[in-house]
């Protein structure tokens, strides 16, 4: 993998950075200094955070809009989810949830936070092996290759084609080959690099290669070529997955806690105007 | 759905003008000592001269003081002066004011955001009933929207010695170099030109050598005065000594106008025949009588031999300078100026070599060293860019790009937000795809890279494809565009595709005779017009995607480090 995929943040973005935790820190100092409720003002500023997090969302919807680059945003969102995940701690006292509600508000949070760091580190990790192949295909574009790839596979597997004629081909084709080109498969074996799928694709091959007639042997080539291409877009398949299936977790958990501290806030709201 | 029916856009169902050019003008235009060379019989029966110059070109009647063309715009049409008067002011700077350069109407934030619901719920919707094209009238509505100067009293009477007389052409050098315009053209008094955009010059050059001949004259004689005169390089020069200079220079043309013929099939092979392709100007080692002045063409190749290959060290944009250190050297050491490096024509290149002796007692005294070094740390390649990056971005002529989309593969993670953002603002046809030609980590995505040199343009029947006026930006004039594909094939880096299209009501449009559809050519076209500028690049989540100008190669490098 190339070091470029990671970019150590300048001098100058890191003290930005730097200089939004003091203020932070300051404000929850001054609170607790004042003799004020370390936990509202933590809330708040929590509360805040986290509108302000979901904004990134919003500008991606509008990215003809002169509102700095996406990229910029997401910057913003990592630091200020960092941020946040700091005055999660303040606001909680570190102290474990009691009660179903506030146990789902927490671990939603944490939940929330953790698939964050997770999608951050696999955004950095996943492009050098993502792109190690070539041609390289989006996520939706792959399942139409596949389609292609079964396509030809068959018109040369036609009874009247030279392959087709070949009775145990035709079986391997239709009790093996077919079954595996047909959809992406062994997508583990793809993320931990192994070569077993290679392997097993080419042992199949070989071992097909002495029942093929001579004036078969091209069409046989062109398959076993199919063939490769489809453990590449399986290769790729798995490595999209990978790169995009946290925000499976990532973004409807955003809805949910979003519902979920709207109510928090609500009730305490509540409770604090009751008590007074 | 059931298709719609309508006859196949043909070339001259929009004439150039808001109306064809009258049979008087057109026969007052081909009187002119200019264009008197022309014979109505070397023209085929498919395209009679008549008809070629009724729909190819207009009239125009400026007063006094009106703006013909402003230098820097782009423009691609040839004006033949029947009546009048013109000044030619050239100026580098700006300084006179009247270069400002405008902005094209761009969607206000309300109108922008309203595309996430107006966008067309199906493909390649277009207009088939609107008649009014945005390149053929003057305006939209077919008034006259000529600039006039004469607030600008300063300006009148700073013309060149040679303003253009009644009988005379102009506008030659950005019609057959797709340049900006080199000078700015006002009307001395009352005139009448007949102009005629590049599809018709094209085809009267075509059949007619001797108007070819005269106009390739034109170009010569003119644009080495006007192209030397506005490069910023020669700014603190004396006229005086600039006029001497350029009048003792030679203009030379190099390389192969059709460079783009074939690119892809050849882009494969070894470097020994990418080279082979490309003439060579200078080789390191000759004799240099002179300074090269790169006067325009893309780019040429600057090398040294480096065992059985030649090494890229760089390449040249108009306005460079060639040999520049090998004359002050031999100045100084009073030893034979021998060039270092091989300088490789790639597409048509033109040069101005300025003697040595004129170089170093006219020009050398005035040059500002700041703005050489400026010159030379732009073309400076180091950073993160290998070697094999360079020869990539150069043997694949990537570098005719002011606006390469680049995506770095190591930060892509395949979201695809930028096709997206493509999408939303294209009415939901994304106008590229992310896939292209790739070195190492870094992808030249198949997006139209609006070139320095557009050949995209060359062919084009009706002028629909063209380059913006005051931006320089190509953009197809949906409307116009035939279908016919021309541009498609002319395009090196297959960022041009042709689209069936539908009605508004999402029906299918085709051929009334043959039942075909009918299709348009479409390509990015930068977000011209939206707030924001190209939408792909702002969408990156990772900084993954950039339009790159080659022009400021230190940007890429930038970027790549970055």
């Amino acid at each position: 993998m190339s070091p470029t995929s990671f970019r150590i943040p300048s001098g100058a973005v890191i003290s930005r950075w730097l200089l939004v935790v003091v203020a932070i820190a300051a404000i929850l100092w001054q609170t607790q200094l004042g003799l004020g409720d370390l936990s509202t003002s933590s809330g708040w500023l929590l509360l805040a955070s986290f509108l302000f997090l979901g904004l990134y969302g919003a500008r991606k919807k509008v990215p003809f809009l002169p509102l700095g680059r996406v990229s910029s945003w997401l910057s913003l969102h990592i630091g200020t989810g960092l941020i946040a995940v700091a005055l999660f701690f303040v606001h909680t006292g570190g102290r474990w949830p009691s009660g179903g509600f506030e146990t789902t508000l927490w671990f939603g949070f944490i939940l929330l936070a953790a698939s964050g760091i997770v999608g951050w580190g696999l955004q950095r990790l996943t492009p050098s092996f993502l792109h190690s192949g070539d041609p390289l295909f989006s996520e939706e574009q792959i399942p139409r290759e596949i389609a292609i790839i079964l396509q030809e596979s068959d018109q040369l597997l036609t009874e009247t084609s030279p392959l087709g004629s070949s009775e145990v081909l035709s079986h391997f084709y239709r009790d093996r080959l077919r079954p595996w080109l047909s959809a992406p498969r062994e997508q583990w074996a793809h993320l931990i690099d192994s070569g077993r799928p290679r392997l097993r694709l080419a042992s199949d091959f070989s071992e097909m290669k002495r029942y093929i007639d001579l004036e078969a042997r091209e069409p046989f080539d062109e398959l076993e070529a199919l063939a490769s291409g489809k453990l590449e877009l399986d290769r790729q398949h798995a490595w999209h997955r990978l790169s995009h299936g946290w925000l499976l977790v990532h973004l409807p958990l955003t809805g949910v806690l979003l519902v979920t501290i709207f109510v928090h806030v609500l009730v305490v709201r509540s409770h604090t105007e009751g008590a007074l | 759905m059931s298709p719609v029916e309508i006859e196949r856009p043909r070339r001259w169902d929009q004439p150039f003008g808001d109306r064809p050019l009258s049979d008087e003008w057109v026969e007052k235009a081909l009187q002119q000592p200019s264009m008197n060379c022309i014979v109505p019989e070397a023209f085929p029966a498919r395209l009679p001269l008549a008809d070629l110059m009724r729909h190819d070109a207009r009239l125009i009647e400026a007063r006094e003081g009106n703006l013909i063309v402003r230098q820097g715009d782009y423009g691609d049409s040839v004006f033949v002066l029947c009546t009048g008067r013109l000044l030619v002011v050239v100026d580098p700077e700006g300084e006179l004011g009247y270069r400002h350069k405008q902005d094209s109407r761009k969607l206000s934030w309300l109108g922008a955001i309203a595309q996430l619901w107006r966008n067309s719920s199906f493909a390649e919707k277009r207009s088939i009933a609107d008649p009014i094209s945005e390149t053929g009238s003057l305006t939209k509505d077919g008034g006259d929207s000529r600039i006039s100067l004469d607030d600008r009293k300063e300006f009148i009477g700073r013309g060149l010695p040679a303003d253009i007389q009644a009988g005379e052409m102009v506008g030659e050098i950005a019609a057959l170099r797709r340049s900006a315009r080199t000078a700015t053209l006002v009307a001395a008094e009352d005139c009448q030109l007949v102009e005629i955009r590049w599809q018709g010059i094209r085809d009267l050059m075509r059949f007619t050598p001797d108007l070819k001949h005269r106009i390739e004259e034109l170009f010569r004689s003119r644009g080495r005065a006007h192209l030397i005169e506005q490069s910023p390089i020669f700014s603190d020069v004396p006229e005086k000594l600039l006029t001497a200079a350029v009048k003792a220079s030679r203009f030379e043309i190099h390389g192969n106008e059709a460079w783009n013929k074939g690119l892809r099939k050849w882009m494969g092979d070894d470097e020994g025949t990418v080279s082979a392709r490309e003439e060579t100007v200078i080789e390191a080692g000759d004799l240099l009588d002179g300074v090269r002045v790169i006067v325009s063409g893309f780019a040429a190749r600057i090398t040294i031999a480096a065992g059985p290959a030649q090494q890229t060290l760089g390449y040249t944009r108009p306005g460079d300078l060639f040999g520049l250190d090998e004359i002050i050297d031999s100045a100084a050491n009073g030893t034979p100026a021998l060039a270092r490096t091989s300088l490789r024509a790639i597409g048509t290149l033109d040069l101005m070599v300025i003697p040595t002796d004129n170089f170093l007692t006219q020009i050398a005294p005035y040059l500002d060293e700041k703005k050489l070094d400026e010159q030379r740390i732009s073309r400076t390649w180091s950073g993160n860019l290998s070697q094999g990056m360079l020869d990539f971005l150069v043997d694949q002529r990537t570098i005719n790009g002011t606006s390469a989309m680049l995506i770095d593969l190591d930060r892509c993670t395949g979201c695809d937000d930028c096709v997206k953002a493509c999408a939303v603002t294209h009415d939901n046809n994304p106008r590229f795809l992310r896939r292209g030609y790739r070195h190492a980590h870094l992808l030249v995505a198949n997006a139209c890279m609006h070139c320095v040199d557009p050949v995209c343009l060359v062919g084009c029947p009706t002028g629909a494809i063209h380059r913006t006026r005051t931006t320089g930006v190509v953009v197809i004039d949906d409307l116009t565009c035939i279908g016919c594909g021309v541009c498609v094939e002319a395009c090196p880096y297959d960022s041009i595709r042709t689209v069936e299209i539908r009605d508004q009501g999402g029906n299918l449009v085709v051929d009334a005779k043959t039942g075909a559809p009918i299709v348009k050519a479409t390509k990015c076209d930068l977000c011209l017009g939206q707030p924001a500028g190209p939408a792909c690049q702002n969408a990156c989540p990772h900084d993954a995607l950039n339009r790159i100008d080659f022009g400021n190669p230190r940007s890429l490098v930038d970027w790549i480090s970055g």
